[in-house]
């Protein structure tokens, strides 16, 4: 009915999250429907990573009509076109998880099947060299060809680095344009009616903000969904032992690598994030193995360039809300769930839940069957995505340090051991699953027991040469493309031309 | 470690449209590789005289390279485009939309649920078949929808036999006499022929009439059926000669089961699946097998379990089975994870056709005064679809569904009627601005149409 429609709209938190929401549901509803306002407080900081993002966020700009050069000057974004894992199945190991396809699929067989097939009569190079995002990553270079529909890495994709403090800035920009109101200060209590509903949050100020959709950006600290509705968080780090992280900014200079690097260390690992005008750095560890004091000391002494300020330590621990949408508040960002940046996905969940959200739109009724559906949703998504990172946790060979050791010989959730079956026994991968599979399976070492026996009926000359070509063509592209540095400034300089 | 090796002798039991769909199936799939494929024409499980293919069947099609032409012009296939239902209330149409246009972010029937009126009003495949029009999709059109095929099974069958012969498939017209298995596995690695012939086996498919014919007493676990009674009766006859075909295939709900009517071929054909058809037919027992692909056989149609029209036939079914087969085909030693990944997605179709057919179910129950409910309940995941439909008009989005999110929609919306619920997006949108994008798409459709009937 038009009169249960939502007319106000309080997202308590700025940050990544909470402006994200407010540009997204902003650019959503038809224009004066709703009032829409952010309470954010300067006082309470932002946690401020999730520099490193995944493809999907090309989709959020897109739909939010973001011109990308304005986006990637706004933030000082570098291209991704992938993760490199060094250290993680072994000791001096490195593979790169490349976004998009390693090779062709050709008779309905997938690639690696061809790959294994092929090592069989020594040709014996690393899967990567078969997937350009990972050759063009590890030569500084950015393959307009993936941008382009009309070839044959039309099936590749591209992400960015952010300064994910900057975008918020931008978004907050975008959104303030179309009418969000932003209000500063503190809540310092939160008000229900008799249903448990919350009817208003009061601000430091006396000010009261009242609201029909409460949506709650309030991180870590959870103030509305666990705070006052006491939503449970189902905690995973019984699987994911890390719990803290030091993090510095760097200066950056020379080549731009088009990749985040997660190198393993002892009790965790530690990122590199390579931005236009700096590169964020991160060690993330359990705390239970490994003191502050030498996690931090790790970080500084195995830093890429000197540091741009004090480390400083965030605390975390895995796991999901068990409700990310109770009665009228609908949790995003961190106070729906924590999962380690490892695979770059903290602003993909962001995303995620804020278009399941306008999928699933309420009116004042909040019937529970739109919340169920919302609530199943997005346990799927994180369950899902937690199963990946365990994945890269649990292959590992490491036999002499303890906390590797612990996460060869964990029990692992049912579904996983179910998924790492399928690919060690037969080299198939499940579709519905997150994130490129073959390469993180065989890049830590769990190389299938069969490929596709069809492949030992082809003629193994056509095998042999299909493998090798797949291979020159992409030393090819990756010749004729340009440095990622040289890209980024013809586009940026070339992109502010164009808008005089 | 045995070796797994590549599948040399596939043995396909019991012909049938649905055995010689897997036989052309795997021919063209496994093309370059060196396989022997061998159909034992006799056996086979039942199927219907006339076989009602939804839109599904054109994935198949195009998987084998058969030119839909050719199934008209020899009187194999006619297309259909609605299914039409009759109750003693009235009539409804669902179109085969493949999807509807948007007001924005809006789906079309939120726009009509607000407005008043009547979804088939704006679906180009459901006004033609109300007018007797056989609409064909038409390239990128807004209301771009799927034929579907009421295929005459018997040519269907010669016409793929044929097909297979072409690619070298091989067929043995004797019953299976004695079957050999192997001591540890239990695998299936010879067949002989009533005629004598030896047949060594790698892969066998099983359509056959029943599951003595292969396992003897050693029967594959089967699932019962959450919605249908445990034995249906199924009876077809021809009830007259028509002048002119239907583009729509009318379902009409009976005190215990439902009626198919085609008009077809130059005739009017009708098939009833009942609790007690009169002792008439033959008896179809209801229900799915746990593990379609068990030991190294993998069974289709019929013998991996009952669907039926309105909702996606059991030769749809098999094709996709058949074509699923293919994303996991295994070696000789067909390892389990890759059974247990193949056996999922098998069994995920075969619930979703089955909840599929419990909601027209439903929906033919609607139309009725007073129907007797033959269906004593129905599945987790359609009770959600149910409730959210109710709630908010929604549709859960899948991955790789059998049905699709639009011909959920079309169900959801008649079967639920007044109990639907409604975007509350949809009520933020001017009035004026709906109306108008509704009566635009109307206008479109009626032009459409007048266009094909001036041809």
């Amino acid at each position: 009915m038009k009169a249960d429609a939502i007319q106000q709209i309080v997202i308590v938190g700025g940050g990544t999250a909470g402006w994200m929401t407010a540009a997204a549901v902003a650019n959503h509803l038809p224009a004066g429907a709703c009032q829409i306002t952010l309470i954010e407080s300067d006082a309470i900081g932002t946690v401020g990573v999730g520099e490193s993002t995944i493809p999907h966020i090309r989709r959020f700009n897109e739909i939010l009509g973001i011109d990308e050069a304005e986006f990637m000057a706004a933030t000082n974004a570098t291209y991704k076109l992938g993760i490199c894992f060094d250290h993680w199945g072994r000791e001096g190991d490195s593979y790169i998880h490349p976004f998009g396809e390693i090779g062709h699929v050709v008779h309905g067989i997938e690639f690696h099947h061809y790959w294994l097939k092929a090592r069989q009569w020594g040709i014996n190079q690393p899967l990567e060299r078969y997937a350009l995002n990972a050759v063009a990553a590890r030569a500084g270079r950015f393959p307009e060809a993936i941008t382009k529909n009309d070839n044959q890495f039309s099936g590749y994709a591209y992400a960015y680095h952010i300064d994910a403090t900057a975008y918020a800035k931008f978004l907050r920009n975008y959104a303030e344009k179309k009418n969000v109101q932003r209000l500063e200060g503190k809540v310092i209590e939160v008000r229900q009616d008799s249903t448990e509903n919350i009817e208003s949050v009061v601000l430091e100020s006396g000010v009261e903000v009242g609201g029909d959709l409460f949506i709650d950006c309030t991180g870590f600290r959870a103030e509305l969904i666990e705070k006052t509705l006491g939503v449970e968080f189902i905690d995973w780090s019984h699987w994911l032992a890390t719990d803290s992280a030091a993090v510095v900014p760097t200066e950056r200079s020379g080549t731009i690598y088009p990749f985040t690097r997660a190198s393993a260390r002892k009790a965790g690992w530690q990122w590199c994030i390579p931005l236009q005008h700096r590169a964020g750095n991160g060690h993330v560890y359990a705390s239970a193995q490994l003191s502050d004091d030498e996690a931090i000391d790790t970080l500084l002494n195995t830093l890429p360039d000197q540091p741009l300020a004090e480390p400083r330590l965030l605390r975390f621990k895995a796991g999901r809300r068990k409700m990310s949408w109770h009665k009228n508040c609908v949790a995003v960002g961190l106070s729906s769930g924590f999962l380690e940046p490892l695979e770059s996905t903290s602003i993909y969940l962001i995303q995620f839940g804020i278009f399941k959200l306008l999928e699933l739109f309420p009116d004042k009724q909040f019937r529970q069957a739109d919340i169920d559906a919302y609530n199943t949703s997005l346990s799927s998504v994180y369950d899902t995505i937690r199963n990946f990172i365990i994945l890269h946790y649990h292959l590992n060979q490491k036999n002499d340090l303890p906390f590797w050791k612990n996460c060869q010989k964990m029990a692992i959730p049912q579904e996983l051991e179910a998924l790492i079956a399928l690919f060690s026994q037969a080299g198939r991968v499940d579709i519905s699953q997150f994130g490129v599979w073959p390469a993180v399976c065989i890049g830590q070492h769990l190389l299938p027991e069969h490929y596709d026996t069809r492949l030992d009926t082809m003629n193994p000359e056509m095998i042999k040469q299909f493998v090798t070509r797949c291979g020159e063509d992409i030393q090819d592209e990756t010749a004729k493309s340009s440095s990622v540095n040289d890209y980024l400034e013809r586009f940026l300089t070339g992109a502010s031309h164009d808008r005089e | 470690m045995i070796a797994n090796k590549p599948i040399k002798n596939i043995v396909i039991v019991g012909g049938g449209a649905a055995g010689w769909s897997a036989a052309v199936g795997l021919a063209r799939g496994l093309h370059g590789s060196d396989v022997n494929i061998t159909v034992i024409d006799a056996d086979a499980a039942f199927e219907p005289a006339i076989t009602l293919a939804s839109e599904h069947i054109h994935d198949f099609h195009k998987l084998i390279g058969i030119r839909d032409e050719q199934l008209f012009k020899s009187g194999i296939a006619q297309p259909w485009i609605a299914r039409r239902f009759y109750g003693n209330k009235g009539e409804c149409y669902l179109g085969n939309d493949v999807e509807m246009p948007k007001l924005g972010a809006l789906n079309l029937h939120q726009l009509v649920s607000v407005s008043g009126g009547d979804l088939s009003t704006c679906s180009l495949a459901a006004t033609a078949a109300r007018r007797q029009i056989f609409a064909m999709p038409q390239g990128d059109s807004p209301a771009s929808f799927r034929t579907g095929y009421i295929l005459h099974t018997h040519k269907y069958c010669d016409f793929l036999r044929g097909a297979a012969k072409h690619l070298n498939v091989r067929s043995v017209v004797a019953s299976v006499a004695t079957v050999e298995c192997q001591s540890d596995t239990g695998f299936i690695e010879a067949l002989t022929c009533k005629d004598g012939t030896r047949l060594e086996i790698d892969l066998v498919i099983d359509h056959s009439n029943s599951a003595e014919v292969l396992w003897r007493n050693h029967l594959p676990p089967a699932i019962t059926s959450t919605h249908l009674p445990a034995l249906l009766r199924f009876a077809e006859r021809a009830a007259g000669p028509a002048r002119q075909g239907d583009p729509a295939v009318t379902f009409t709900r009976l005190a215990n089961g439902w009626q198919q009517k085609v008009q077809a071929f130059g005739q009017t054909l009708l098939a009833e699946y009942c609790v007690d058809a009169d002792g008439r037919g033959p008896p179809l027992a209801t229900g799915v097998l746990a593990t379609p692909f068990y030991k190294n056989t993998l069974a289709i149609g019929m013998r991996a379990g009952f669907s039926a029209p309105p909702s996606v036939s059991v030769l749809n079914l098999a094709q996709r089975a058949v074509a699923k087969l293919l994303d996991y085909f295994p070696g000789t030693l067909c390892v389990a994870a890759n059974t247990t990944a193949l056996n999922t997605e098998l069994q995920q179709d075969q619930r979703e056709a089955e909840d599929y057919l419990a909601l027209l179910w439903q929906l033919t129950d609607s139309l009725q005064e007073s129907a007797e409910t033959v269906l004593p309940s129905v599945s987790r995941v359609l009770q959600q679809k149910q409730a959210l439909f109710a709630s908010s008009g929604r549709v859960g989005s899948q991955l790789n569904p059998l049905i699709t999110e639009q011909m959920w929609i079309n169900a959801l919306w008649y079967a639920l009627g007044e109990l639907r619920g409604i975007d509350p997006l949809a009520y933020m949108a001017p009035n004026a601005d709906i109306e108008a994008f509704i009566s635009r798409h109307q206008a479109h459709i009626q032009q459409q149409l007048a266009r094909l009937q001036t041809r």
